[in-house]
């Protein structure tokens, strides 16, 4: 398995996917120093616009349009290049192939979700010119953040690797999910923050909103242990992400295996 | 040492209402080259999938190396070189770096085994193209040096001369009989040009339509096509009744007004060529001639050829 | 250059590639639909409504959509062996270049219009008050104009994205820089200054005023939107298919021929 998933990086020599994370990682600190601007420069606040805009807003709503990217270039690449059918007889299964897709993809997603925190903190640090003593604490969530809404995303990799059409249909279902899972976050935010309806008050498509894998990412991270009614406490929103992994993990590696047969 | 590296037991595959390939009785001894024959769509690359495992079939069995493959590949597939359809490669990366890719994958103990087989089939070591940039000739070799890599005993190629150009072809055929007789390989080659299989392989299998027509050693398939002398005659008809009546042959055929073929060939022709004239026949022209591979392909199959 | 446009539509036919912008469009008032049901002591009405779509179409959705389909459209010439057959008609790659933008924007314009009436169809049917016939005269104009600023603040992206092979890398980075609008503070000037979020910028919404356009800023806004115009159609006039020749310049670095 630790060779399949060395062979996944090394099939990217030469590709502009290194650039691509490259350029996905950049933008995220700069949204944070350009919503800075205009505001105010303590150092609390500068930190929380650039970090805070990264795990609250960045990662839900962007990675998971990066992560439709990357699984359509992964997934997609054997049969692009007509490779299968010699992995095939070497033998390595369809099976442990995907398995390694994914640990691969996985990889790719929380080194940039690192190299974006990594940008932020260093913006946060340039403008602030103070290193404030939450900053490892708001790294860690940003980390653990990126983690988190990689695996929400797992649905839309199952997408992707189900539909096998074109990759401009996987790259639209991946927009549409980054804006649905984007908006979705956003709105449990702003829901969260506001006057405080409690979530069993809410229209049946609102609580259905609140209850998707990116709402409860930032219902935990962001009012887990506040005592807010939306809460959700750290164990079942580990529970529902690793049950989520394991189903949609077990979906793409079938879905895959059965197309490529 | 197995009887057959190769065979398969009733093979057949089908495709909703459509059959690939139906009851094929395969058999491929070790250290020979073995052509399959067909015409395109008659099922050899389905067959050769088959033998990898690449397709399910619908009913019968395979046996590799004297076992069968279902549920022993991870054994069997190892042993096993295959260059299927179209050579599949990665094109961002050179072919030093595919190689080494799939060595790393296989677990190729020879730490030069990529050098080695690049050098084998007259590829640059190291060389910086990408294999986006190669030529056709250049990626049927890649795709050859994909298969022998880790030195199988067993090569299963799916026309392996398609795209090549002429020396590229004489060159290929050069090479593979090497690969046979001094290292002692086997190979299973699917091609529908005929001189190169007739020039190749030591046993030849003839496909069409799914089914396998023939198979047979290259010696008796040469034995079996047909010498025969061809006449051309003023008078077909009148030299006909000639051969039954004052020489009792009646192995011939009429092919038009003038032109006759005698199969019996005990007749020496100047008994002939005297039995015609006394009668006032001249023979205009008389020549000794063989069925090419295609004549008998055609005969065969009951087609126009190759298509 | 009128048949080349004619064409490009054309040739799309029983192509679901154009079903893309009209799909986005519906998306967004449905997204703006169901963020109007939130209960956070807003009272959503037909203009506030108009201008979160707005806002959800040309931030999120258009970047993206814009990039995918003028790219995926280049790429199949490719794919299909169609772009040779075009260049030795003969017509050169700018041109055909700025026939495929054309087409673009005429199909954005017609899938604005169908925007409109989406919103018109949905919003006073499930409940939104506050259509009037001068507020739908205003949210054809807002849509349309922000759409097409939109799309003419991304002809740099377009143009330099059609001339390589893929699309993902372009996608990401439309659907990046259009979401660095939807961040941006309505008092920041970088949201004027920046050519794919001013669009959206110039038209407001406010409590009791409703949706308006704001030309206190228009000349700020003006000057981004003719740079990357300008930007624009400089990369159509130096474009050239680099698919082919993309490895040329490496093999002339090595010496070789």
């Amino acid at each position: 398995m630790a060779r399949l998933l060395l062979c996944e990086f090394r099939k990217l020599r030469r590709t502009r996917l290194p650039l691509l994370l490259g350029v996905a990682a950049a933008f995220f600190p700069l949204f944070g120093a350009l919503s800075v601007l205009g505001g105010s420069a303590r150092p609390d606040s500068v930190y929380g616009s650039t970090l805070g805009t990264l795990t609250a807003f960045g990662l839900p709503f962007l990675l998971p349009f990066l992560t439709g990217l990357l699984a359509t270039r992964l997934f997609f690449w054997e049969s692009e290049c007509d490779t299968l059918k010699l992995l095939r007889t070497v033998p390595v299964r369809t099976g442990p192939l995907a398995v390694a897709k994914l640990g691969a993809l996985l990889l790719l997603n929380l080194a940039v979700t690192a190299l974006a925190t990594l940008g932020c903190l260093l913006a946060a640090l340039g403008i602030s010119r103070v290193l404030l003593a939450d900053a490892a604490s708001l790294c860690g969530l940003a980390l653990l953040a990126g983690l988190l809404q990689t695996l929400a995303a797992l649905p839309l990799v199952l997408l992707v690797v189900w539909v096998r059409g074109s990759s401009l249909l996987s790259l639209l279902a991946a927009l549409v999910y980054s804006i649905v899972n984007g908006f979705g976050c956003l709105q449990v935010l702003v829901q969260m923050g506001s006057a405080g309806v409690p979530p069993e008050q809410l229209p049946p498509g609102r609580q259905l909103l609140f209850c998707l894998p990116g709402a409860l990412i930032q219902r935990c991270l962001f009012a887990g242990m506040s005592g807010s009614p939306y809460a959700v406490a750290p164990a079942l929103l580990a529970a529902v992400m690793i049950g989520m992994s394991a189903l949609f993990g077990m979906g793409i590696v079938w879905a895959y295996d059965r197309w490529e047969r | 040492m197995e009887e057959y590296l190769i065979e398969t037991r009733g093979l057949t595959k089908q495709y909703g209402s459509q059959t690939a390939v139906q009851d094929l009785d395969l058999r491929l001894q070790p250290g020979h080259i073995y052509g399959l024959l067909g015409r395109n769509g008659a099922g050899k690359t389905t067959t050769m999938k088959m033998l990898l495992g690449l397709t399910r079939p619908t009913r019968g069995e395979v046996f590799l190396f004297g076992q069968p493959l279902a549920g022993r590949e991870k054994a069997l597939l190892p042993r096993v070189g295959c260059l299927i359809e179209a050579p599949g490669f990665y094109p961002n990366l050179t072919a030093t770096e595919n190689l080494a890719l799939f060595a790393g994958l296989r677990g190729v103990p020879r730490r030069d085994a990529v050098a080695y087989t690049l050098q084998l089939v007259g590829l640059p070591y190291r060389d910086k193209k990408l294999c986006r940039d190669y030529s056709m000739g250049m990626k049927q070799r890649l795709g050859l040096a994909l298969a022998l890599l880790h030195d199988p005993e067993l090569l299963i190629l799916d026309e392996p001369i398609n795209g090549l150009d002429p020396i590229g072809i004489a060159e290929m055929r050069v090479f593979l009989r090497r690969l046979c007789d001094e290292q002692g390989k086997t190979i299973l080659l699917s091609s529908h040009i005929l001189s190169e299989i007739a020039q190749l392989a030591d046993d030849v299998g003839i496909l069409d339509r799914g089914r396998l027509l023939e198979q047979t050693g290259m010696a008796a398939l040469e034995a079996k096509t047909r010498r025969y002398i061809e006449l051309k005659v003023p008078d077909a008809r009148q030299a006909s009744q000639l051969l039954d009546s004052a020489l009792h042959i009646r192995d011939f055929t009429v092919l038009d007004d003038r032109t006759l073929r005698l199969y019996d060939l005990t007749l020496p022709p100047d008994r002939l060529n005297r039995v015609l004239y006394e009668n006032g026949l001249t023979i205009l022209e008389l020549h000794q001639c063989e069925d090419t591979l295609e004549d008998y392909f055609r005969q065969i199959t009951g087609g126009e050829g190759i298509g | 250059m009128g048949n080349l446009v004619w064409a490009e539509l054309k040739k799309n036919r029983r192509n679901l590639w154009l079903a893309v912008l009209p799909l986005a469009m519906a998306l967004a008032v449905a997204d703006s639909r169901y963020v109007a049901t939130a209960r956070d002591g807003v009272t959503y009405d037909w203009p506030l409504v108009v201008s979160n779509t707005i806002f959800l179409a040309a931030t999120y959705l258009l970047p993206a959509c814009l990039t995918l389909q003028l790219t995926q459209s280049m790429q199949a010439e490719r794919d299909n062996r169609t772009l040779p057959c075009l260049l030795v008609l003969p017509m050169s790659f700018r041109r055909l270049l700025a026939g495929k933008l054309l087409a673009e924007g005429i199909w954005l314009a017609a899938a604005s219009v169908l925007e409109w009436l989406i919103a018109l169809a949905v919003f006073p049917c499930t409940g939104i008050p506050g259509l009037s016939p001068a507020g739908a005269a205003t949210a054809l104009a807002a849509m349309l104009s922000a759409n097409l600023w939109t799309y003419l603040a991304l002809l740099p992206l377009l143009a330099l994205a059609a001339q390589w092979p893929g699309s993902g890398t372009a996608a990401l980075v439309a659907f990046f820089w259009g979401a660095l609008g939807g961040l941006l503070s309505n008092r920041s000037l970088f949201l004027h200054l920046n050519p794919l979020s001013a669009g959206t910028a110039l038209w407001r919404w406010e409590a009791g005023r409703g949706l308006f356009f704001d030309s206190s800023r228009l000349g700020l806004s003006l000057s981004g939107l003719a740079v990357a115009v300008a930007l624009g159609v400089l990369a159509v006039a130096a474009a050239r298919d680099r698919a082919s020749v993309r490895h040329r310049g490496k093999r002339r670095r090595h010496g070789r021929p």
